[in-house]
Formats: structure tokens, C-alpha cells, sequence
């Protein structure tokens, strides 16, 4: 019996699928969703005072619901039915000031409820009259109901502009979204899933790899201290860091040449414009200055070589592209079905 | 509204309520008292199986959308003026008649047995809240409010129904107690000789009893599993004294065990071979899956 609401944070690598999950924990629930920035304020999140035109032209000020509010409102307003907030990229925006006041809320009793209640006639107002405000002496009391969940996503390697408090974090249940490639419901890794060829130059030739093959030969390379660039595992990239249209994945497995020679150009391009400038500015960074291995190889020294020479030349280290991917460029082959 | 209740309404008496019900809600800002459309709408007040005491608040949602069909507390209303619109349930009433009549049975047979279907529809919502609306308790009634009216109107203002009297002004809701200590101070003389529960106040724990549900007791001579009867209006009385005190006992951050009545259910349940069981049986089940719901916190 599901009594208590959830508030689950899903962490890890971009492109790992956090907001995929989310969508699988929220799937026909009522779900109210808002994407955290930096300029993301409380009164973006709760509501503000706007003007409006009145009669005869006057000019009066209406509150406007945040998506908080919003959710708020629909969870009272049907307390059979279960109401996400989804915030996205929760770690770009100061969720301190975010939340401001309503912070004390997430902090929930036995019941499912808010432990504590805020005074705030802004929202309360928009609220109808609950069981649990009769029982409060103040008609402005505002709570978080049982059946309102709270679903966040955080990229761990996001710069915040603000740091999440320790008092923030130990309110939600976190869960961390590993890299590994998405598996099918036998248990299985589906090898068709966002799983292109790719043709990766090097100095003795093409070697033909694919996606789920590369990326995880890069993770390991990311965090291997001995052989590798001895990174944290936030600059690793999931299976969704590139997402690759369906039929163009099938296509680079044809077995028509024009076809195929069609459709890898169009994910080498995909490859090139997405990955390569967060490989180059997050991943290898100043790195090497510590004593890890370099992802990309001597020759290249800008961004704009890398770009440049990627289709034609050798771009990656021979301590990556040796070390870990050559020997492993199929591990993960595409099995058509 | 059902018209049952609209016809005891004289045009003053429905400005009357309008009236009372905003100033004790002002969002609510009811406009209008109208009957139930019938047809498909509103099929939360067949369930409640209380028409006659049953009617609901509620607020225009836009034009009917094309496809699929309403919820229960969806229904769709045509007036000469509008086209047909959506409306959707804001909240719960249940309305007395206009005469206090048998005393006590004044607050029970006004809420039940409409209050056993509207919890039975949150079994499996997210917490404990025992209707997906809140509910109000529409007094009609004029005249000095007996002590045993008082009683009921404290356990059930206790657990979260608002009261909304149009004529009386002898029960201040806000005055009744709120914490389960308190409201069996207040309430508990009635529930000297039925044990219906007892109540470790050193422990916090509620602990439901089956020791009433015998022939002669709680239920009628000569009942068996495979006729399981209340005796009388028993049902009634026994539903109000049990639910309230649940309620108020987990936000009063007591434990509540009722695994005695529960096992009881089931063993009558087992015990009646292919019976079909009585409609009270079947919603005292139901109160008693809520009350375990209430029961799983703490744990």
C-alpha cells in the first residue's frame, strides 16, 4: 500500500536517461512539470503578482500559480489521485531560494503530509478548504499533501550556480542513474537501441565500432586512474548523451552502400557536433595537468583542428584508443532482429 | 443537490444556504442550487447510495471533452442559457433534514452509509485523507442541538467533515477538540459498556476489539457467518464510533491496531462458503481496509 508520497532524485552522468525514468515513475499520474535555470526564481516556482485589466480599464494585480502552486492545487483538489511536480535539471538553479519557505514542506510526517505547515496567504488562498486546514486554527496554513510526489533530475557534473544544501539533500531519496547500456525486460542489453555504426579514423585506417561500444570504452578510460585520465564518473556520458534518429541507426547496418554510407555520415555529424565539444571542454579539460592519460591525441591542439580532422585523421590517443577500445570496438555488436 | 432535499427548500431557505456556506468557505462562491442532471453525471452520488441526503459543490471545468467518460465526480450540466458543460466536484456535502428526529441517529444517517463509499474510493490513494473532496455537514435542522447530536458532531468534526449549520449556532466546530485524549474526554461516556476499542494512552495505541460482534450484540440474533446481519441501525452507531477515533488517533500520533476485527472479517468471510455477503458487511470491510491503511503508519 502506497501511503507516503515520493521524493526521489535521479543523479547521474547526462544522457544516462534520468528524465526517461522519471517519465516511467510518473506514467498516468496527473504531472506538473518546470525546468530549473539559473535565472529560475521563487516567484517563477510559486507564483507572482502580475497586472491584469480589471473593469473599465483599471489596473489591479492577479496572482499567477507557479507550477508548485499548480501542483498544489491539483493535488487538493482530488486527493485520490497521485500529482508529480517533475523538475528538471534541478541542479542549475539555486534550489534554496527556489523553494524559499515552502523548503519546509518537503520535510514530511507518518501521514504522508508536511510535517510542519508555512504560513503563506499566497498559496493558501488558491487552495480549497482541506481536512487538514479545519483542523488548523489559521485558514493560511499550507501543507504538502500525501498524494503530491516530487521527482527531480540532477546532472552531477552541472557547474551549479548555487550549491544544494545538505539539508535539501537528506529530505529526498536519491538515486543514481549508472551509465551502463539500457538492458530489455529479459535482462538483456538491447544491442538495436541508439546503437549506430561508427567510423572512428586512425593512423593505420577506419575502425567501425559502434556507439554502445565507443561510450563505454570512453567511460572507462574517463575513470581508469592506471591507463586512463583518472576522472570522477559525473564527466562520463550515458547511452542518451546522443540520441540518434531510429531509422537512421538501422540504416548504417545495410547492407545497400549508398545507403549506409548516407546514414553514417549523418551520425558522424551527430557524433561531431554533440560529443566531440564536451569531450574537449568537460571531459579532457586541464586533466592532464594532474598525471592522466590525454583522451585526444598530441596533434591536436584546439578545438577547431579536433573538429576539423575528425572524419579524416587520427583524433583519440593511442592510450585510448589501444588501451581500451581497439580489442573492444564490438563488444556491444547491433544483433538485428 | 437531490431533489428530495430541494423540495424541503423553500427559494429563501436555498439563498439561505448559498449564503451560510460561503461565508463559512468564501472560495467556494456558490452561485446556484441545482438538482442532479441524472444520466451519467455525478455517479459518485449513486455510489454513495444516499441521494436523498447527498450533494456536492462544484465548479465549471470548460466544454465536455470528446472523448472518454466522466469520473464519478464528473458530471455534465445543461441550462437553457448554456450550452452542455463540464462541471467537476469541489467538495462533499451531506445534508440533514430540517427536523432533529430521532436525536442520534440525526448526525449518523446523514453521513452513512454515504461516507463508507466515498472512503472506499481511496483505498488506494497516497495517504490517509478519507475522501478525495472534503467533506461538509450541512445542518437544516432549528432548534437546541441534543447532547448526543453534540457528541457525534465532535467525533466527526474531529476527523476533518466541516460543519455548516444554517439555522444553529449552539456547536462551535473550532471548539471541539482535535487530539484523541481530548475528544474521548468529551465523548466517551457513550462508549462506556461497548468495547468497541480500547485505548493505551501510555503506549499511544488504539486497538480495535471483535468482542461485540456476537448475536445479540452488534449483530442480530441469530446471525451466522452466512447471515451476517447488524442488528437494527447498529451498523450505523457502530461505523461512527470506530471511524472518527481512527482518524484523529493517527494524526493524534497514536498506533492503531485493527487486526482483531480484520482477521474477523476475513475468518466470517471464509466461514459464509459462497454467501453473497450483506451490503453492510461489504462497507464495514471497506472502513476496515481504511483503517488499516491508517493502521500501516507508524509501523
Amino acid at each position: 500500500m502506497n501511503i507516503r508520497p515520493q521524493q526521489v532524485i535521479y543523479f547521474g552522468a547526462p544522457g544516462t536517461g534520468k528524465s526517461y525514468l522519471v517519465n516511467q515513475q510518473t506514467k498516468g499520474k496527473k504531472v506538473i512539470r518546470a525546468t530549473i535555470h539559473p535565472e529560475y526564481s521563487y516567484s517563477d516556482f510559486v507564483g507572482q503578482l502580475l497586472p491584469a485589466t480589471g473593469d473599465e480599464g483599471s489596473i489591479r494585480f492577479d496572482f499567477v500559480p507557479g507550477p508548485l502552486t499548480e501542483a498544489l492545487k491539483t493535488a487538493f483538489a482530488d486527493r485520490s489521485t497521485e500529482v508529480c511536480l517533475v523538475l528538471e535539471e534541478l541542479s542549475r538553479g539555486n534550489v534554496a531560494a527556489v523553494f524559499g519557505d515552502t523548503f519546509q514542506l518537503i520535510d514530511r510526517g507518518e501521514d504522508g503530509n508536511s510535517q510542519y505547515s508555512i504560513f503563506n496567504r499566497m498559496i493558501a488562498a488558491e487552495l480549497v478548504e482541506t481536512e487538514e486546514s479545519l483542523r488548523n486554527s489559521s485558514k493560511h496554513e499550507v501543507v504538502f499533501p500525501a498524494n503530491l510526489s516530487i521527482f527531480a533530475t540532477v546532472n552531477v557534473n552541472d557547474q551549479n550556480v548555487a550549491p544544494m544544501d545538505t539539508a535539501f539533500k537528506r529530505r529526498f531519496d536519491w538515486r543514481y542513474v549508472e551509465s551502463d547500456p539500457a538492458v530489455n525486460d529479459n535482462g538483456t542489453i538491447d544491442t538495436q537501441l541508439n546503437n549506430p555504426a561508427i567510423v572512428i579514423a586512425t593512423a593505420s585506417g577506419p575502425i567501425k565500432t559502434n556507439w554502445l561500444s565507443f561510450y563505454s570504452a570512453l567511460n572507462k578510460f574517463i575513470v581508469d586512474k592506471a591507463k586512463g585520465m583518472g576522472r570522477n564518473e559525473d564527466r562520463q556520458v550515458g547511452q542518451f548523451f546522443l540520441d540518434f534518429p531510429r531509422q537512421t541507426v538501422q540504416d548504417t547496418y545495410s547492407d545497400d552502400a549508398n545507403t549506409r554510407g548516407d546514414a553514417t555520415r549523418v551520425i558522424n555529424d551527430i557524433f561531431k557536433n554533440k560529443l566531440l565539444q564536451y569531450l574537449w571542454q568537460d571531459v579532457q579539460g586541464h586533466s592532464t595537468g594532474f598525471g592522466g592519460k590525454s583522451l585526444f591525441d598530441k596533434s591536436v591542439t584546439s578545438f577547431g583542428e579536433l573538429y576539423r580532422l575528425f572524419d579524416s585523421s587520427q583524433v583519440f590517443s593511442d592510450d585510448f584508443l589501444t588501451g581500451f577500445l581497439i580489442g573492444h570496438h564490438n563488444e556491444y555488436t547491433y544483433l538485428p532482429s | 443537490m437531490d431533489q428530495e432535499i430541494l423540495k424541503e427548500l423553500s427559494d429563501n431557505q436555498r439563498t439561505l444556504v448559498i449564503e451560510k456556506l460561503n461565508h463559512y468557505n468564501p472560495k467556494l462562491k456558490i452561485g446556484r442550487i441545482s438538482p442532479f442532471p441524472g444520466g451519467e453525471s455525478f455517479s459518485i452520488a449513486q455510489l454513495a447510495d444516499s441521494k436523498k441526503r447527498f450533494a456536492l459543490v462544484a465548479e465549471e471545468c470548460g466544454k465536455i471533452p470528446d472523448h472518454g467518460s466522466l469520473a464519478p465526480d464528473e458530471g455534465v450540466v445543461e441550462t437553457e442559457r448554456d450550452s452542455p458543460t463540464l462541471y467537476r466536484t469541489v467538495l462533499y456535502l451531506f445534508v440533514t433534514g430540517r427536523e432533529t428526529g430521532g436525536r442520534n441517529v440525526f448526525v449518523t444517517q446523514t453521513l452513512f452509509p454515504g461516507l463508507c463509499a466515498l472512503i472506499d474510493e481511496m483505498k488506494a490513494a497516497p495517504g490517509i485523507a478519507f475522501s478525495s473532496h472534503p467533506v461538509y455537514f450541512l445542518d437544516l435542522a432549528s432548534g437546541r442541538i441534543h447532547d448526543s447530536v453534540l457528541r457525534m458532531l465532535n467525533l466527526f468534526t474531529a476527523m476533518g467533515i466541516g460543519y455548516v449549520s444554517v439555522y444553529r449556532a449552539d456547536f462551535d466546530p473550532a471548539a471541539s477538540p482535535r487530539e484523541l485524549e481530548a475528544l474521548l474526554q468529551v465523548t466517551g461516556d457513550r462508549r462506556a459498556g461497548r468495547p468497541y476499542y480500547s485505548v493505551d494512552a501510555e503506549n499511544r495505541m488504539l486497538t480495535y476489539t471483535k468482542s461485540e460482534f456476537v448475536p445479540g450484540g452488534l449483530l442480530a440474533e441469530g446471525a451466522t457467518p452466512a447471515n451476517w446481519l447488524f442488528k437494527g441501525s447498529n451498523d450505523k452507531f457502530y461505523w461512527s464510533e470506530v471511524l472518527p477515533v481512527a482518524v484523529v488517533a493517527a494524526h493524534s500520533g497514536f498506533r492503531v491496531d485493527c487486526s482483531e476485527v480484520v482477521s474477523y472479517l476475513a475468518e466470517v468471510r471464509a466461514a459464509s462458503g459462497d454467501a453473497k455477503m450483506s451490503i453492510k458487511f461489504s462497507r464495514t470491510v471497506a472502513l476496515f481496509e481504511y483503517i488499516e491503511k491508517i493502521s500501516e503508519l507508524n509501523r
